[in-house]
């Protein structure tokens, strides 16, 4: 009894780890889908530079994929600082 | 009489090593796919991105070319070996059919509950495999690239690797179940063998395998049921 407990236990926290690791890739497909067919896809990315402090708020940047976004109109050279 | 020449054998039958060593291939490559498939789960991207994949440029133990290699091969045994295995296990496939389909027509007495859970397994990792096997297919002839990611067959790729995803994941979890179901067939057959393997070390020479004919009968059945 206990070892079905353990079993049962084992099996719905790998299939709760395998679901999660499903969605987690799901977002990435897709965000990577949208992010070649354009639109408002960089958020905070600031074109073919880093992801990290040079990004623009809400801009659109030129990033290698994905066009212009309609949310904004920063360049990639632009930086803000808290 | 019976009794004594199962006693005699003590070994499992050709059939049964066959049904074993599929199931041990099959084991061997699950699990390399597994593995490597919980990488690309965590690590769901290795392109670039324009910025936007805080994962680029990660490693973790090899780069991420080699992942990809051992994860497309050990797929493709895999997928040879879920096949042959299938194919040892028609008759039993077709049969279960014949008998589902009597008792949908009420000509025949209904299964007990745990012949219809482990035949809901079986219909279920069937069916994903279908998906796994023809998503892995369609990435194993058009692997990553520029000129790949614009080509469409039936769906985008986005698709296909949301299909392989998916039904990857519904395929895992299905297949330990099935194995936790056929966990005594496996421990059995796998003692049956070690003991035949290694019957010239002193100690193992004489496999005993007690038990009434019914007993033997599961040990060389190798089937699923």
């Amino acid at each position: 009894m206990i070892r079905r407990i353990v079993v049962l236990l084992a099996l719905v926290v790998m299939s709760g780890a395998l679901i999660f690791g499903g969605v987690h890739r799901t977002q990435a497909v897709l965000a990577s889908e949208s992010g070649t067919s354009g639109g408002a896809v960089y958020e905070t990315g600031g074109g073919p530079a880093t992801n990290d402090e040079s990004g623009v708020r809400d801009g659109s940047g030129s990033g290698r994929h994905g066009g212009g976004g309609s949310n904004g109109s920063g360049s990639g050279s632009e930086s803000y600082t808290e | 009489m019976r009794e004594v020449l199962i006693e005699r054998q003590g070994t499992p039958s050709r059939r049964t090593l066959v049904h074993w060593a599929m199931v041990f291939m099959l084991s061997i490559s699950g699990l390399l796919t597994t593995l490597t498939g919980i990488y690309f789960l965590v690590l769901p991207s290795g392109g670039y991105q324009g910025g936007r994949n805080p994962d680029y440029g990660k490693t973790f133990l090899f780069d991420r070319d080699i992942w990809v290699g051992i994860h497309r091969w050990a797929g493709i045994v895999m997928i040879a070996v879920a096949v042959i295995h299938i194919v040892l296990h028609w008759q039993w496939v077709t049969e279960m059919a014949r008998r589902s389909m009597a008792i949908a027509r009420g000509q025949r007495k209904p299964f007990n509950h745990k012949i219809w859970i482990r035949l809901a397994v079986v219909s279920v990792i069937g069916l994903v495999f279908l998906g796994v096997a023809a998503s892995g297919i369609y990435f194993f002839v058009l692997p990553e690239g520029r000129a790949a990611k614009f080509v469409v067959f039936l769906f985008g790729r986005s698709t296909w690797d949301l299909i392989h995803t998916w039904a990857s994941i519904v395929m895992i979890i299905v297949a330990v179940i099935h194995l936790a179901q056929r966990w005594k067939w496996v421990v059995r057959v796998t003692q049956g063998v070690a003991r035949s393997a290694f019957a010239w070390l002193p100690g193992l020479r004489r496999p005993v395998v007690r038990g009434s004919m019914a007993v033997q009968e599961r040990l060389t059945e190798g089937g699923v049921l």
